[in-house]
């Protein structure tokens, strides 16, 4: 196990919110968890049998990775970045304010998306850019956020830390 | 920076244009043939079954959306193996009111797809449309480009920055957008200036490019 730091950028936050993966926010789910789950079974399973040499599941894996960046009911991972002007970039989304977090945890306990596509050398097109790490279900143990700014687009507008300075 | 190769691998080898990928694998097909028919089918229009665009067609009413801003069926596309490959692609433009892509009405379209309100095949319909886009706007057709600013409008910020880097990637950004870095997604005044742009339909077609993609993904899909 190794440290590591991910940034995200959200339009809302306060320190009593769980921050889950866009399928367990999903209002069109009957049971949201259980499909947690099997999504990320799902994609344990090809990244398996990709490593194993399967060539459909390596195709397959190609697919779901781009469709996870693209399509939130099937993205059963919490977004982050390893690079901190993206997540700003989202927290800025629509040139207005939002909240750029700060996130600690273990490098081997989330999704790397770009290290995946390396390891089998598939497409990344635009969104390797976000050089996204996807944290499963919510960011809890060993993840945590360990700071948090409110930032504003508008230039000259300095971050105000709220979190933990407050 | 991604070349416009990239995403033509991606659209080609994507489920959601599953048969063409399936087109350069199939055994028995002559490369050169496809290529070749590729060309000679491009542009003939043939229209099958309705695809996916029912589904965005028919999106609940989204708080601010033009009423006409979405057209129906606007592409259809299919495979048809009969000794020979084949894509038959149709398309039709969005149906724009005067002034849809203007001013308040195109500021209040802004990022409308992605609410949280949106269906999974409303979400998935505008994932599959902006990949068949990609193709038929490198194969020529003017109207891919107009659902993709229609796509690129409303949709959440990693499909604007799909489309903004697919653009900037084929060299048609148009002039009015300034700035935009592939790294961080597109700001709002940027998403507003190339979706309100007509800069799009000056922009020079590559049907060459198509074809270079397909004739890329044959060493790839053999693995």
């Amino acid at each position: 196990m190794a440290g590591v730091t991910l940034y995200r950028g959200q339009k809302v936050w306060d320190e009593a919110m769980d921050i889950s993966a866009p399928t367990l926010r999903s209002a069109y789910m009957p049971d949201v968890v259980a499909y947690t789950d099997t999504l990320l079974l799902l994609v344990d399973g090809l990244m398996a049998r990709a490593d194993g040499g399967d060539a459909a599941a390596r195709r397959d894996l190609e697919n779901k990775l781009l469709g996870m960046q693209q399509l939130s009911y099937e993205n059963p991972y919490v977004s982050c970045s390893r690079s901190t002007s993206t997540a700003r970039s989202f927290a800025t989304g629509g040139d207005t304010p939002g909240y750029l977090l700060q996130i600690t945890g273990d490098d081997q306990a989330g999704l790397d998306y770009e290290a995946v596509r390396t390891r089998h050398g598939l497409t990344r097109d635009s969104v390797k850019y976000l050089d996204e790490v996807g944290i499963p279900r919510k960011v809890a143990a060993p993840f945590t956020v360990v700071a948090v700014w409110l930032v504003d687009p508008t230039p000259g507008v300095a971050d105000i830390e709220v979190y933990p300075g407050g | 920076m991604a070349s416009p190769d990239d995403f033509l691998r991606w659209s080609l080898s994507s489920r959601d244009v599953e048969p063409v990928a399936g087109l350069v694998t199939a055994p028995g097909i002559d490369p050169d043939l496809l290529i070749h028919s590729l060309g000679e089918r491009l542009a003939p229009v043939t229209l099958s079954r309705p695809w996916f665009l029912p589904s965005y067609a028919t999106v609940p009413d989204v708080a601010a959306r033009p009423d006409d801003l979405l057209g129906p069926l606007a592409l259809d596309a299919r495979l048809s193996i009969e000794g020979c490959a084949a894509i038959y692609l149709t398309w039709a433009r969005p149906r724009l009111a005067p002034g849809a892509f203007a001013g308040p009405a195109l500021a209040a379209s802004f990022g409308a797809d992605a609410v949280e309100a949106v269906a999974p095949e409303v979400e998935l319909a505008g994932y599959r449309l902006m990949l068949a886009a990609f193709l038929g706007s490198l194969a020529g057709y003017e109207a891919a480009w107009d659902w993709l600013r229609v796509l690129l409008l409303r949709g959440p910020l990693n499909r604007q920055l799909s489309i903004m880097g697919f653009a900037a990637a084929a060299g048609s950004l148009p002039p009015a957008v300034e700035g935009f870095d592939e790294e961080a997604v597109p700001s709002r005044r940027q998403v507003l200036a190339a979706a309100g742009s007509t800069g799009w339909e000056t922009l020079v077609p590559s049907p060459e490019l198509l074809f270079q993609a397909v004739d890329g993904l044959r060493p790839e899909s053999t693995i």
